[in-house]
């Protein structure tokens, strides 16, 4: 069989360019081995791709093995190879053409998928490098960019500057200006938490006092004085001291430097004042503990009564053990009552400090000593002891002295016997009466007898027996004027001091340790007289207390571990001159 | 003159500036005793705010500089200084913080901007140690010199191949056709390719060649020592790959989260002060 073969390529510009060869082959074979009659070098075209049989105008193509002959994309095992047939065997296009005069096929073939070359098929295939994966460093960062900017900033602020998407979100359990919040509000303002114009009203200007003012409308200044007031805190935002956003505890400043910024030199931040601010007796004080003396925490000034009315008071420095006298007008001898084995209504015994000191309710202070609980039971009142256990009332002097009056008329009268006392020429005995009516002239004797007993006996009780053992007891300048209504003595009040240091704060319980005993700071059994103070100096509270830098085995202190910020220990608002420091008892 | 790497630079330049502007922030975070505690709102806090801010639009601009093929420092100084400074926001940012964190921007920013110097530290740390597994793994070839004679390889391949039975030919064919280098980030960071159609062709060539006789015998045979060394390529190219891929992955963490800290840091800014 003779086939006329033609191999077709194209020009630049596209042209067929036909090259024509002969094969001369019994049933040739179509194959890219070397040994076919028409061959393909190709690897897409099988080794044996197929046979052409038949004779002249009859010639037939069969397909070998798997290999297949695609016309129009269809797969065909067998075709008749008439002029004008086109079939493919792989990446060939053959078209079956008239065939020449003694020829008996005329094939054309013609390449057209080529094989790409091995670099550009290994580039399109591959990827290299990250960024050719399609993720892009860039897109990214503006993604990040612009999400963190409209969370963050966008929403917040148009939130903050437009009134109706703040009507929107007023009532969302989250406020899109959240993420600003700093930190934890203070407990009492939390409630604020997802309001932050409540105090941040305007945009970049710092949180007014009207903002606080708001509910805290009726607060006292920090000050009692107002001229102090605004000297000290005019131009003072209340926020500047006041840090918000700090965690739930108060917004209140617990640093010295906040007391020291005046207290360090406090003649020159009260300079400026005017009247007694500017003559203000108050010392510097510096670190608690401080080296030097001059910027240390000063010795205590007590505060004594000095009367006779209630705001008379004055501070005397601890040194200064002259003028440091109590004058309670009361005489109480600590260390005869401290004596061991006292002479007791039930036998002996030792008293204790407690025996008469008994800590209040809350043990950061204790109850007032009174008469009748503590002193009574040794220290009775009775005036006529062999007739009657009967004791005048304490307390007053009148009740007493009219006690003693009425007791001696009804001796008188019910011919008591009393004659423990030589009343000289006056007759206890009221003659008997025969009709049981007393006379004029024996009433007046009664009376007379009454009043001299009781004078008598009074005088005895207060002036040399009972009531001057504790007591500043006169004679009555009223009663030696004449006039016979008044009692003829008188008691001076007694003035029991509450603290004589009402500006310092100090909890009894929280100083009671396992080793701390009353004695180590009040020193009561050697205190014979009842003007001593049985106060500590400040020297006893260094031992164990520290300025604000720790100290081992020393407890580190503020000025506010004592004091209030311008408040007495009861926590009222300081006045220029306290109107009261104790209890007064007349 | 000795190699001189980013750390060292200029005698520990940078690292010298550093120490001090720590020291230096330290100092002052120690001596302020502001009432109330230090925190971001005081005369130290905000010193401390506006230096770490300078310091990281600073930082930022090095993505800038980088590009910039001029100026009196030459690049390695710039990434030295970028570097040695970038720590130093570590402490003035904290300090500035006074160690306050909380659910919000700020801490957003800070948290952002640790991210950014850790992911720079990994940076570091693989600047210093990949090139040289770069240059090790490639010796005197480049990668495009070996993709050349994979190609030429391939063709060598194909054209033994075309008178070798059908299925050799076709799994050469295939080797050379779906043979792909790196692809996904996975793909890329491991440096192999389980399904690498090479490998096939040549676990293909081992089994069919024992049923070969004569001259495809030793044809096949050639055929295998080509696709051996084809391998041999590809694992030197996929390594590379590998390697540039940890060169450049830190900064898809490093560059984006710079950017978004950018923003943060702008709405920190902004929402100190407009809520003062």
């Amino acid at each position: 069989m003779k086939i006329q073969l033609v191999k077709v390529t194209r020009s630049r510009k596209g042209h067929p360019i036909r090259a024509e060869g002969t094969v001369d082959a019994e049933s040739p074979v179509l194959g890219r081995g070397a040994h076919c009659a028409i061959h393909f070098s190709d690897p897409r075209v099988a080794l044996e791709h197929a046979s052409i049989s038949g004779a002249a105008g009859a010639c037939r193509a069969s397909a070998i093995g798997t290999a297949a002959l695609n016309v129009d994309g269809r797969r065909a095992g067998d075709l008749a190879l008439t002029p004008g047939t086109k079939f493919e065997i792989g990446p060939y296009l053959l078209a079956v053409e008239e065939p020449p005069a003694g020829c008996d096929l005329a094939l054309s073939y013609e390449l057209l998928l080529p094989l790409p070359d091995g670099m550009t098929e290994i580039a399109a295939k591959s990827r290299l490098s990250l960024d050719a994966t399609g993720v892009s460093k860039r897109s990214l960062a503006w993604l990040g960019f612009f999400v963190i900017l409209a969370l963050f900033l966008a929403l917040p602020v148009f939130n903050a500057t437009t009134p109706v998407m703040r009507a929107l979100t007023a009532d969302l359990k989250i406020s899109p200006d959240i993420a600003w919040n700093p930190g934890p509000l203070a407990s009492p303002h939390q409630w604020l938490t997802y309001d932050c114009g409540a105090c941040h009203r305007l945009p970049f200007q710092r949180v007014r006092d009207n903002e606080c003012l708001k509910c805290h409308e009726n607060m006292p200044g920090h000050v009692h004085d107002q001229t102090l007031q605004t000297a000290l805190f005019g131009a003072t935002r209340c926020a500047e001291c006041h840090l918000e956003h700090q965690g739930a505890k108060a917004p209140v400043r617990a640093d010295a430097l906040l007391c020291n910024a005046c207290h360090a030199d406090i003649k020159r931040a009260l300079a400026n004042m005017k009247g007694a601010l500017a003559e203000t007796t108050l010392e510097n004080v510096g670190e608690f503990d401080a080296a030097d003396a001059a910027s240390r925490h000063p010795e205590f000034r007590l505060t004594l009564w000095r009367g006779p009315k209630p705001e008379d008071v004055v501070r005397v420095k601890q040194s200064n053990k002259a003028a440091l006298v109590e004058t309670s007008h009361l005489k109480f001898p600590h260390d005869t009552h401290l004596k061991p084995g006292l002479k007791g209504p039930d036998g002996r015994e030792t008293m204790k400090c407690g025996s008469c000191h008994a800590p209040d309710s809350g043990e950061q202070g204790f109850v007032p000593v009174s008469m009748e609980r503590h002193c009574l039971r040794c220290h009775e009142l009775r005036f006529e002891p062999a007739v009657t256990s009967r004791q005048v009332p304490h307390g007053s002097v009148d009740d007493a002295w009219l006690l003693l009056q009425e007791f001696y008329a009804n001796v008188s009268l019910a011919n008591v016997a009393v004659d423990t006392v030589d009343t000289g020429a006056v007759e206890r005995r009221v003659p008997a009466a025969s009709e049981a009516i007393v006379t004029e002239e024996q009433r007046r004797r009664a009376l007379a007898f009454a009043r001299h007993k009781a004078q008598q006996v009074g005088a005895d009780l207060f002036e040399k027996r009972v009531c001057v053992t504790c007591h500043d007891v006169r004679r009555s300048d009223a009663a030696a004027g004449g006039d016979k209504s008044a009692a003829p003595w008188t008691v001076a009040p007694v003035h029991v001091a509450k603290s004589w240091l009402p500006h310092g704060r100090f909890d009894h319980a929280k100083h009671k340790t396992a080793q701390s005993e009353c004695k180590d700071c009040h020193h009561a059994e050697r205190s014979h007289k009842s003007g001593d103070v049985l106060i500590p100096d400040i020297a006893s509270c260094r031992t164990c207390h520290a300025g604000t830098t720790p100290i081992a085995g020393k407890v580190v202190s503020t000025c506010i571990s004592c004091h209030g910020y311008h408040l007495d220990a009861s926590g009222a608002r300081i006045r220029p001159n306290p109107a009261a420091f104790g209890v007064i008892k007349q | 003159m000795r190699h001189q790497s980013l750390l060292e630079y200029a005698n520990y330049r940078y690292f010298k500036v550093a120490t001090l502007v720590i020291a230096l922030a330290i100092g002052v975070y120690v001596w302020d005793k502001p009432p109330g505690g230090p925190n971001g709102g005081t005369w130290v806090g905000y010193g401390l705010g506006s230096v770490g801010a300078l310091l990281i639009l600073w930082l930022l601009w090095f993505g800038i500089r980088k590009r910039r093929y001029s100026g009196t420092v030459p690049l390695l100084g710039w990434l030295s200084a970028h570097v040695y400074l970038g720590v130093t926001l570590i402490v003035i940012a904290t300090l500035h913080a006074a160690f306050q964190v909380g659910l919000n921007v700020h801490t957003l920013a800070y948290l952002l901007m640790l991210f950014v110097i850790f992911s720079g530290f990994y940076g570091v740390y693989v600047y210093l140690q990949v090139p040289r597994q770069l240059t090790d793994n490639l010796g005197d070839e480049t990668r495009s010199s070996l993709l050349l004679k994979i190609s030429d390889l391939d063709k060598q391949a194909r054209e033994l191949a075309l008178g070798l039975p059908d299925e050799i030919n076709q799994a050469v064919m295939k080797a050379a056709q779906d043979t792909r280098i790196g692809g996904s980030w996975r793909r890329q960071l491991a440096g192999t390719d389980p399904r690498c159609a090479t490998a096939a062709a040549v676990r293909k060539l081992e089994a069919l060649g024992k049923t070969l006789r004569g001259e495809d015998a030793s044809t096949n045979q050639r055929l295998y020592t080509l696709l051996l060394r084809k391998q041999e390529h590809l694992a030197a190219v996929r390594r590379d790959v590998a390697y540039k891929a940890r060169l450049d992955l830190w900064l898809y963490f490093h560059v984006p989260a710079s950017v978004a800290l950018l923003a943060a840091l702008i709405a920190h800014v902004v929402s100190v002060f407009f809520y003062w």
